[in-house]
């Protein structure tokens, strides 16, 4: 996938984790889910850490920006919409009616549901990178998630490839959907 | 919850719950200092701690869950099955948060389960389930089975392995995969009330009541955890941070502090092999920490060569090494991360376990054990000689299974001594029946004196003064410090003279302030309790209090609250029959004067540590002859109803004692 043509505008920065450096801290979960709903609880924030803790594997998941969104494909009623100053992929909440189907579509498993959602209208959680001053990023210490400028291609495929991987190597040993893992 | 959420009780003998509001006991903050003040008042003094009548405490603090640095930790706490006395072990990871998503603040277990259960708990249901098929299995297969079992990879364990099963009396709990409460065999309580893991998982949010005071703070607090030595040291080195570094001390003072040969040598030649930088050559693959934590501290190993190639875990921690290499002559970095993730996985203190290996080792260098007493005890195959790999690896194994000679060595290394006779007990480097750690504190006066005083054993943890260590021409702050919040201003220079009685009590009063703090707000000690290394003070913790919890209170609250909890913790302990006798330093460091290195010479003069013990005692309002509390402090800090029972008991200072302060 190193499609330089893209099918909408993109942002200028992206988010990318190292999952090298990760050490599993969830900071950057909790930064998150408090700036958006000034409450804490990991499994409220769009940035999730993947673990396996055999092998001491943390993988930051997150919302990829993809050049052609699965998600605005699958959407049903058109919610999954790219702000056009931006170029950030994010969900307008007035259109969305919470069907969940954006999280099954995702390859990175980066789209969630809020855990206390009611069944038929879903809180779903996908990064929209804060307007474009990602908070998760001021809290890592040690730099594992870097918001870094879109020119920057290798990297930035790089870090999805490893996220595919990583989510199928989940898939795998738990036979679970990852955007269910929160 | 905002800033403070639910006490469950649960018990395990008749099945009953119920609940009450955590923030009744807030001026004890919470975690330790809370389960110190639930088993004040939960258990009576004499019960069998491995009985129905101990509780056991599982309590982490207002500030878990969050993003205060470090915000991670738990305590659990019980009449120790190992000491008699008051047990209690801090671990970390991400089970306390998760408990705290579920609406909690803390767990107390009453009584017995007459068959292996589990307790499952989320912000909906807590219901205790059967553990037949869990029962024999190790901490890892557990955590694993119960993640299947449960269908949620992030279901969050804490478990015993076969160690607590068997009553182990230093047996521990394991939660998170890696992370231990090691000390005082919490482990061997939960396995004589059947209770093989306790598993949580919470959709519920934890709110705090300023939330953008709160956010200040904490951000204020990540920079100054960021900047500070202990970051600097922890970051790089993993736990083992003072290990095999020269270079950490321009003065060579921590040469002074590393013992070998269970505190028989002072110098080493494989010392500089155990370090953070031969780690990161050799096994080390990345850094990994607890929840919310930016000190990283916990890094990943990766064996790749040799006879335990494939040994992968977080660590190693520090006193595990002491244990399984320095301490014990060992030769092997690869076998102390092997046996380190057997302790792991068997559920056992690494730290008692390995103590005991190095007074066999020392017994047998010393002729106090024999060929014929090993017979005896089933192990004529044992050569206990300083390194001796099978030594180590045989007796882990026999004594988590209480196998052998392992059913021995499995009461304790002080209790197996008392069997054999005065010389041994002599050798095992013990407070209140806790052996003390890998680090040899003959050159450290102020940390002998805080061994000695420490409420759960000879121990580091609660109070030992990293600013010993630092000497004169140190940050200009910390003699500023020192006057604002610890002694009078003339007193400083005695204070960083590593070798020195004078200045040393109100010193570590101060650590053991920091320390009872961090342990009750549910946070890591290397982040808020262990000044100069990091500069937080008692009005940090207050302001993180205030924000979180919505209750008033300044620096002095928090000093007090401090005061609160070991003021708990010794009544504890004066309850079960400790006396001035207990706060003695190990008769090996009286002694026996180091024989080596740069503080050659050094050990615990006994005249002069009791004239600092006399000192410690007055400071902290107690009587000085026998260190008994008095009503006038405990009035003081609200807890009559402690002064009342001791009273009762004849063990409370007398009025014409305290007439004489």
């Amino acid at each position: 996938m190193t499609a330089t043509t893209s099918v909408r505008p993109h942002p200028n920065k992206y988010l990318i984790a190292d999952m090298d450096k990760c050490t599993g801290c969830e900071t950057c979960s909790l930064a998150c889910s408090f700036v958006k709903f000034k409450e804490f609880n990991p499994a409220y924030a769009c940035i999730r850490i993947l673990k396996f803790e055999d092998s001491g594997v943390d993988a930051p998941v997150v919302c990829q920006q993809c050049e052609e969104p699965r998600c605005v494909e699958a959407c049903p009623r058109n919610a999954l919409v790219v702000k056009s100053d931006t170029g950030i992929l994010f969900i307008d909440e007035g259109a969305c009616d919470g069907c969940g189907t954006c999280a099954v579509a995702c390859p990175y498993g980066a789209i969630s549901t809020h855990p206390l959602s009611a069944r038929k209208n879903k809180t779903i959680l996908k990064c929209d990178l804060c307007g474009g001053d990602p908070e998760c990023v001021k809290w890592c210490e040690i730099k594992a998630i870097e918001f870094v400028d879109a020119s920057e291609r290798e990297r930035i495929e790089k870090a999805r490839e490893n996220l595919l991987m990583v989510r199928k190597r989940f898939e795998i040993e738990h036979h679970t959907p990852l955007w269910k893992y929160q | 919850m905002e800033g403070y959420g639910k006490i469950l009780h649960v018990n395990l003998t008749d099945g009953r719950m119920w609940v009450e509001d955590t923030r009744r006991y807030a001026d004890c903050i919470g975690g330790r200092g809370l389960n110190g003040r639930l088993l004040f008042s939960l258990v009576k003094p004499g019960v069998d701690p491995l009985g129905p009548d101990n509780v056991l405490c599982v309590s982490t603090g207002p500030l878990a869950g969050t993003f205060a640095p470090s915000g991670a930790r738990y305590n659990i706490s019980a009449r120790s099955p190992l000491t008699g006395f008051f047990g209690d072990s801090n671990s970390g990871g991400f089970w306390a948060p998760e408990l705290r998503y579920a609406g909690y603040d803390s767990i107390v277990i009453h009584g017995q389960s007459p068959e292996p259960v589990y307790l499952s708990i989320t912000e909906e249901r807590v219901e205790i389930r059967n553990a037949a098929d869990l029962w024999g299995k190790d901490t890892w297969e557990t955590e694993h089975l119960l993640k299947d079992k449960h269908k949620d990879q992030r279901l969050k364990v804490l478990c015993i392995g076969p160690a607590g099963e068997r009553l182990v009396r230093f047996a521990c709990v394991i939660n998170d995969h890696a992370r231990a409460a090691g000390r005082t065999g919490m482990g061997a309580v939960m396995g004589s009330k059947k209770l093989k893991a306790i598993v949580v998982k919470g959709k519920a949010p934890v709110r705090v009541a300023r939330p953008d005071q709160f956010y200040k703070a904490c951000l204020r607090m990540v920079d100054t955890v960021r900047k500070s030595r202990q970051f600097e040291l922890y970051h790089m080195s993993g736990v083992i941070g003072h290990h095999g570094r020269e270079d950490y001390d321009p003065n060579g003072r921590l040469l002074g502090l590393i013992g070998f040969n269970y505190q028989t040598r002072s110098v080493s030649k494989s010392f500089a092999e155990v370090g953070g930088k031969e780690w990161w050559r050799t096994h080390w693959t990345k850094r990994k920490g607890c929840a919310a934590c930016q000190m990283h501290c916990s890094h990943f190993y990766n064996v790749r060569y040799g006879p335990f190639a494939g040994t992968m875990n977080e660590g190693i921690d520090a006193e595990a090494q002491c244990w399984l290499h320095i301490n014990i002559g060992g030769q092997s970095k690869d076998l102390a991360a092997y046996g380190y993730n057997l302790f792991n996985r068997f559920g056992m203190d690494s730290h008692e376990m390995g103590a005991t290996i190095g007074a066999l080792m020392l017994w047998y260098e010393r002729g106090i054990i024999n060929d014929a007493m090993l017979r005896d005890w089933k192990a004529r195959w044992l050569r206990p000689k300083w390194g001796d790999p099978e030594t180590i690896l045989t007796l882990i194994e026999l004594t988590a299974r209480r196998e052998g000679i392992g059913d021995l060595l499995a009461e304790g290394p002080y209790n197996f001594a008392k069997k054999i006779g005065p010389d041994a007990e002599y050798c095992v480097l013990q407070c209140k029946g806790m052996t003390a750690g890998g680090a040899d504190r003959r050159a450290q006066k102020g940390g002998l004196l805080n061994h000695a005083l420490s409420t759960r054993g000879a121990d580091h943890l609660r109070g030992s003064p990293s600013l010993e260590f630092y000497g004169m021409g140190a940050d200009p702050r910390i003699a500023q410090d020192w006057a604002r919040y610890i002694a009078e201003p003339e007193l400083f220079q005695y204070a960083t003279q590593l070798t020195g009685y004078k200045a040393k009590p109100p010193l570590v009063i101060w650590q053991e302030h920091l320390r009872a703090l961090s342990d009750s707000f549910g946070v890591c000690s290397f982040n808020w309790g262990n000044w100069p290394n990091t500069m937080v003070y008692p009005d940090d913790f207050a302001e993180l209090y205030s924000s979180a919890t919505g209750i008033e209170a300044t620096g002095r609250d928090m000093v007090q609250a401090a005061e609160r909890i070991i003021n708990l913790e010794k009544a504890f302990n004066v309850r079960e029959g400790a006396t001035r006798e207990h706060d003695q330093p190990p008769p090996r460091w009286v002694k026996e004067p180091k024989t080596e290195g740069i503080f050659k010479g050094e050990y615990c003069d006994i005249d002069k540590f009791n004239e600092m013990l006399d000192e410690y005692y007055v400071r902290r309002g107690w009587d000085k002859t026998t260190g008994l509390q008095t009503r006038q402090k405990l009035e003081a800090l609200k807890l009559g109803d402690v002064a009342n029972e001791l009273e009762k008991m004849g063990r409370l200072a007398s009025v014409k004692e305290q007439a004489k302060l």
